[in-house]
C-alpha cells in the first residue's frame, strides 16, 4: 500500500527552488513595468498632463523651463516655427488658445516619435524648453503628437 | 493607440528577450525539483527557454504591425528600423538554430551553440540600438 507523498508538487511550470521563484518574480515584475511605464508615459504625453496652460505660460519669465502643447501654424524658416498654444481640456483632449508662440529648434533638439520633416503646419507637438525674450521658446525637446492627440 | 500598443509590446519583448537569454544560464545548473527525485534532462530543463524563444518572432510581428498598417512607420528614424528588421530576421535564424540544437547527439552541436550564442548577442545589440534610436518612452520620461 502506497502512502500519500509528503510534498504535493505544484504545476510543472512553476519553479520549486527559491532561485527559480526569484527569477519568475523578477520576470513578472519586469512584465508589469513593461506595460505600466509606456502606459504612464504615453498617456501623460498625449493628454497633455505636463503641458503648461496659457495662464502659466503668460506668468513665466525669460529663462523659465516650460513644457507646452502646440499646433504649428507656419514654418517661416528652418529651425523656427510659429504655433498656436494648445490647452488641455477635461476629456484628455486639447483645445486651441488665443496665444501664439515662436519656437526655435535645431540639431541639438531631441525629436521624439517623429522626424524633422514632421514639423510642418498642422503638426501637433509637445515642446519643452526655455522661454526667451518675447514670445520665443528655445526648444530642447519636441515630441511629435500628430495623429495621436485630439484637438477639439 | 497604435503608438501605445507598439511601446507596450516593445518593452514586453525587451523583458522576454532578456528572460530567454538568462534562462539557459539559470537552468543549466538547476537542482532536481525535489530532493530524491531524478534530475530532469537538459531538454526538459530548457523547455521554458524554447517556448519563450518561439514566442519572440510572432510577438515581434505583433509589435511592428500597428506602425506598418497605420503608416506612421514613415515618421520613424530609418536607421533604427533597419536595426529592428535585422534583429527580426536574426530571431527567425535563432529559432531554426534552436531547433537544430535540440538534437543532443548532433556532431556540430558545439559549433551550433557558438553560432546560437553570437546570434543572441547580435539580436540583443540590435534591439538595444533600436530602442535607443526609436524608443520614445525613456526619452519622454527621462529625456
Amino acid at each position: 500500500m502506497r502512502g500519500h507523498p509528503a510534498e504535493r508538487p505544484g504545476p510543472r511550470w512553476l519553479p520549486t527552488t527559491s532561485r527559480g521563484r526569484l527569477a519568475l518574480g523578477l520576470v513578472c515584475a519586469g512584465l508589469v513595468l513593461a506595460v505600466a511605464l509606456p502606459v504612464y508615459a504615453m498617456s501623460r504625453m498625449m493628454t497633455g498632463a505636463r503641458s503648461a496652460s496659457e495662464a502659466q505660460l503668460a506668468a513665466s519669465a525669460a529663462g523659465d523651463q516650460v513644457e507646452v502643447a502646440v499646433e504649428v501654424t507656419a514654418v517661416p524658416e528652418d529651425g523656427l516655427f510659429v504655433a498656436n498654444v494648445l490647452e488641455r481640456s477635461d476629456q484628455g483632449t486639447y483645445r486651441r488658445s488665443s496665444r501664439t508662440l515662436s519656437v526655435r529648434w535645431g540639431s541639438d533638439t531631441s525629436l521624439v516619435m517623429g522626424r524633422a520633416s514632421d514639423v510642418r503646419p498642422g503638426a501637433i507637438l509637445q515642446a519643452r524648453g526655455r522661454i526667451a525674450t518675447g514670445d520665443f521658446l528655445e526648444a530642447d525637446r519636441l515630441v511629435i503628437l500628430t495623429g495621436n492627440a485630439v484637438v477639439r | 493607440m497604435g503608438v501605445l500598443f507598439t511601446a507596450v509590446t516593445g518593452w514586453v519583448l525587451v523583458v522576454l528577450i532578456a528572460t530567454t537569454i538568462g534562462l539557459p544560464y539559470l537552468l543549466r545548473g538547476a537542482p532536481p525539483v525535489a530532493s530524491g527525485s531524478v534530475r530532469p534532462s537538459v531538454l526538459e530543463r530548457l523547455r521554458p527557454h524554447f517556448w519563450l524563444g518561439f514566442s519572440i518572432a510572432p510577438l515581434t510581428f505583433v509589435h511592428l504591425w500597428p506602425a506598418m498598417s497605420e503608416g506612421w512607420v514613415r515618421r520613424i528614424d530609418v536607421l533604427g528600423l533597419y536595426l529592428a528588421s535585422l534583429a527580426f530576421l536574426l530571431t527567425i535564424v535563432q529559432v531554426l538554430l534552436g531547433l537544430r540544437l535540440r538534437d543532443m547527439g548532433s556532431a556540430s552541436r558545439r559549433r551550433l551553440r557558438r553560432v546560437h550564442f553570437w546570434t543572441m548577442a547580435g539580436i540583443a545589440g540590435l534591439a538595444v540600438g533600436h530602442v535607443g534610436i526609436n524608443g520614445a518612452v525613456l526619452r519622454v520620461l527621462f529625456g
